[in-house]
């Protein structure tokens, strides 16, 4: 559907994207993900056409449109802003990307009429973008993106400026409407959740390159970076050296001193130095008579109570701080800083990155 | 906040800038009862009021005349700049080039030439072209007058104008022009209309380049009023001037409810 | 299925650059505002003849010495005397209510919009011998107390200050409303008093708008010519009647045109000083 091959883009002297490759298949809901800063906006206005590549090639539906202005590329885009024209009414914004194509004025409001009950919002077609709720002008910023039907979607954090609510509320909406229509879209976010919720698969960006690309999963259980496994989720991030190579797993003993084994896939040899990424959920608080494969013994230094779960930071005796995430239970919430706490995880929940 | 006893620093500066405001006011103040004397000889304050003086303008052909030419040229220097002065601005605000200061110094730049200076180029340019003393001739000169300050209001306008909304409506398929009449002058109109009232009333009161180049059959109502100044002093003056006001104070409230209506 | 776009779709076209909006504007200012200018320079060195003949007589005459001095002099004073009145009036504005400041607001922008004539006409009218200032004046202290206040110094420069001051309070202004209020806050919960707050936060920061003005006051006053033909005298004749003299009366057009040369560069200084500081505010207009 869309195809970057070695897409670049300098301003002035600041590098804003290094030499991207990427493939989003037809269909898929493919979010840019990154921190502000990252290049996310910057490749979706390249895909849109209002910024210009200064390298590489963008091939949209099988076509070479490098060089070819927005308005010739024939996709849709979703604003943070939504972007509605303020002197129009709802009817007429929707109606613009139809007036634009030159379509009759009956098929116009046949369309306009049937976009907006697919937003569930039939009523408003005569009011100003203005006299509607930030919710309601979202939909209606997607309406006039999907009145057109075009089969590749552009959002930029579309939801940026809701509550935490109806943020969520949208999210759902936009992935019905993408299961309901079929079409591609390419969705930008520095919302983790959103991304996670969302996607079919996760770019995630750094820098102006993509650090990883996968799916959920991929991207929160396989981090193939530091950055990524840092960005996304919580880590405990353990500095070491690799003692023992296996075909898979590894041993490495950490700074302090202590040695854990983990799953591998960065080739790293015996000696080398390396991080250790533990999901702070993956850690157990280990009753007296429990066993784990991975075991370590420490100091509760503080516990930090956020509603379903509570964060237990625990110094190990070597001095290295390791968080647990715990279902809040009362008998947890009993402990007290200062208690000796054993703490347990499986090697396979240990990833081991460069 | 409930407010302190004023310190004489305030009243002092509320004083100074009342008296500024009354030194302003002041022609205003002058003329308008003026303009309502019966005699022939300016007296302030009249000392009967009626609508004499009104009745000489209106009825004697000299000043009908210049006033008729004056609205002609305003009328086409409000076109004319309108047209030139706010696709420049949108040049100016929307594309990028090389030496894009330069030139908008430049084409700002005839609101600092010192009139006089211009007056005497036009004189001489216009003279050799023989477009001197035609309605033609006086457009051009005030149009050179006007589009600065055309270009100085839709710029400060457009900038208001969301440029995302342009990029939005590219991205739905809208070529530039479609775009420009669809979304970027419907949002710029308050801009414009302020734009062609300035340019209209810089045109209707300019005086030293009509004094100029004007003809003797295309003398303006400014170079009229200097002259009437300048050699006698008639009162009808002081009606033409109280109409002048009038329609200064009109375009200032329309500026000021177009400004509030942004 | 996507609607596609009539025709365009399949040409992928270049896209079009907006400059081309400015070559109207552009080719208009060289024809009718450049073009002119270098006929006025081109007629100051005698035309074909390239003579600096013209400009030797400016520095020769003493005349001449005598109106660029009047000039620079009576521009000076204005000036002071614009920004003296203009700071009052700005300052006043600016501790408005918006609502409030809009409305007064309109008290700078009528004379602001009035034409120059109709100011000058009041100002006969007012300074006058039978003026207004002068029945008060009689009315007080008798017929003998008659002053002259037309057609001479005095008169100019009421004129030309009057004329001058809403530019400086637009630039003015602009730099009052671009301060912090929080600074002045800050300033008072430390214990500063009014005076204080102003001559040591308020006064400081607005300086870069009190000199735009000054610039701008000197640039429009050097280039004066309604306001010196109209309520001055003989002794008070600036650059610009000169010109006009010569056009009109001795029919010199290399000696207007050399005089006119002068005023550009003068005021050029100025308008370069002015772009320094302010380059976006030149018009003093974008409040």
């Amino acid at each position: 559907m869309v195809r970057l091959e070695g897409v670049g883009r300098r301003y002035g002297p600041v590098t804003a994207l290094t030499d991207i490759n990427l493939d989003i298949v037809e269909g898929e809901f493919l979010t840019l993900l990154g921190p502000s800063g990252s290049g996310k906006t910057t490749l979706l206005n390249l895909i849109a056409g209002t910024v210009e590549v200064t390298t590489g090639r963008v091939w949209i539906d099988g076509r070479d449109v490098t060089g070819t202005p927005p308005m010739a590329r024939g996709l849709g885009m979703v604003f943070q802003n939504y972007a509605l024209f303020p002197h129009m009414t709802v009817g007429e914004n929707i109606a613009f990307p139809l007036r634009v194509r030159r379509l009759p004025e009956r098929e116009i409001r046949r369309k306009v009429a049937e976009v907006l009950d697919l937003v569930r919002l039939p009523e408003v077609t005569g009011r100003k973008p203005k006299e509607l709720s930030g919710g309601q002008q979202q939909r209606i910023a997607i309406a006039r993106c999907l009145v057109y039907d075009p089969s590749l979607v552009l959002m930029d954090e579309p939801l940026g400026a809701l509550d935490k609510k109806l943020r969520q509320q949208m999210q759902l909406e936009i992935k019905r409407l993408h299961t309901l229509l079929g079409m591609t879209i390419v969705y930008v976010t520095h919302d983790q959740e959103e991304a996670l919720v969302m996607s079919d698969r996760i770019c995630l960006m750094h820098d102006g390159r993509i650090e990883q690309l996968g799916t959920a999963s991929d991207l929160y259980f396989r981090p193939a970076t530091v950055f990524a496994a840092d960005f996304l989720g919580e880590s405990n991030l353990l500095d070491g050296e690799c003692v023992a190579v296996a075909s898979e797993s590894l041993t490495v003993r950490t700074a302090g001193g202590v040695t854990m084994s983990g799953l591998t896939s960065v080739g790293l040899a015996r000696g080398d130095r390396c991080k250790l990424v533990i999901r702070p959920e993956n850690i157990a608080l280990l009753g007296p008579n429990n066993v784990a494969p991975c075991i370590a013994e420490g100091v509760l230094e503080e516990m930090i109570f956020v509603g379903g779960v509570t964060n237990f930071r625990v110094r190990l005796h070597d001095g290295v701080i390791l968080t647990a995430k715990r279902l809040t239970t009362e008998a947890r919430l009993a402990l007290t800083p200062g208690a000796s706490v054993r703490l347990g995880w499986r090697a396979a929940d240990v990833v081991v990155l460069r | 906040m409930a407010r302190r006893k004023r310190s004489p620093l305030s009243i002092a500066a509320c004083a100074a800038a009342w008296s500024g405001y009354v030194f302003l006011a002041l022609p205003s103040v002058i003329i308008i009862p003026m303009s309502f004397g019966n005699s022939d000889e300016l007296i302030f304050p009249p000392r009967s009021f009626s609508l004499y003086l009104y009745e000489k303008y209106l009825l004697e052909s000299n000043w009908m005349a210049a006033t008729a030419e004056s609205l002609e040229v305003a009328l086409g220097t409000a076109a004319l700049s309108l047209l030139l002065g706010v696709s420049a601005a949108y040049g100016l605000s929307r594309a990028e080039f090389l030496a894009k200061r330069l030139i908008t110094m430049f084409l700002l730049s005839p609101a600092f030439v010192p009139a006089i200076v211009l007056a005497l180029g036009l004189y001489l340019y216009l003279g050799a072209g023989h477009v001197s003393g035609t309605t033609v001739g006086l457009i051009i000169s005030h149009t050179v007058v006007a589009v600065p300050f055309v270009i100085v209001t839709s710029m400060a306008g457009l900038r208001h104008v969301d440029q995302r909304l342009e990029i939005a409506a590219a991205v739905m398929g809208a070529r530039r022009f479609l775009i420009i009449r669809r979304i970027t002058l419907p949002l710029l109109a308050p801009s414009v209309l302020a734009a062609t009232l300035f340019a209209f009333l810089i045109s209707f009161d300019e005086v030293v380049i009509s004094y100029f180049i004007a003809g003797v059959r295309t003398q303006t109502l400014p170079v009229k009023m200097y002259s009437a100044i300048h050699w006698e002093i008639s009162p009808v003056l002081a009606a033409v001037s109280t109409l002048l006001t009038l329609l200064s104070l009109g375009i200032c409230l329309a500026v000021a409810l177009l400004r509030r209506g942004r | 299925m996507a609607y596609h776009l009539k025709g365009s779709t399949t040409t992928p076209r270049r896209r079009d650059n907006p400059v081309v909006f400015v070559v109207p504007a552009a080719l208009f200012m060289a024809g009718a505002f450049l073009l002119p200018l270098l006929m006025v320079l081109y007629t100051s060195v005698g035309g074909n003849a390239l003579t600096l003949a013209h400009y030797a007589e400016l520095v020769s005459r003493p005349l001449y010495a005598i109106v660029l001095w009047n000039t620079l002099q009576i521009s000076a004073f204005s000036t002071l005397a614009t920004v003296l009145v203009a700071y009052p009036i700005a300052y006043h504005l600016a501790r408005q209510p918006p609502r409030r400041r809009a409305l007064l607001l309109i008290l700078v922008l009528l004379p602001f919009w009035t034409s120059i004539l109709v100011k000058s006409f009041a100002f006969t009218v007012l300074l006058g011998q039978d003026g207004a200032l002068n029945q008060i004046v009689t009315a007080l202290f008798g017929d003998g107390a008659r002053i002259k206040l037309l057609f001479n110094r005095p008169a100019v420069l009421i004129g030309m200050t009057h004329y001058l001051v809403p530019f400086a309070v637009f630039s003015i202004l602009a730099s009052l409303l671009a301060q912090d209020p929080d600074l002045r806050r800050a300033a008072e919960i430390m214990g500063a008093g009014r005076w204080r707050i102003f001559l040591a936060i308020t006064l400081p920061l607005s300086m870069p708008g009190v000199l735009a003005s000054a610039l701008l006051s000197m640039i429009l006053s050097m280039g004066m010519f309604v306001t010196p033909a109209l309520l001055g005298g003989r002794a008070d004749l600036m650059i610009s009647n000169l010109v006009d003299f010569h056009v009109r009366e001795t029919l010199d057009w290399g000696a207007a045109s050399a005089l006119a040369a002068c005023l550009i560069v003068v005021t050029g200084i100025f308008a370069v000083l002015l772009s320094r500081i302010r380059p976006g505010q030149l018009l003093g207009r974008e409040i």
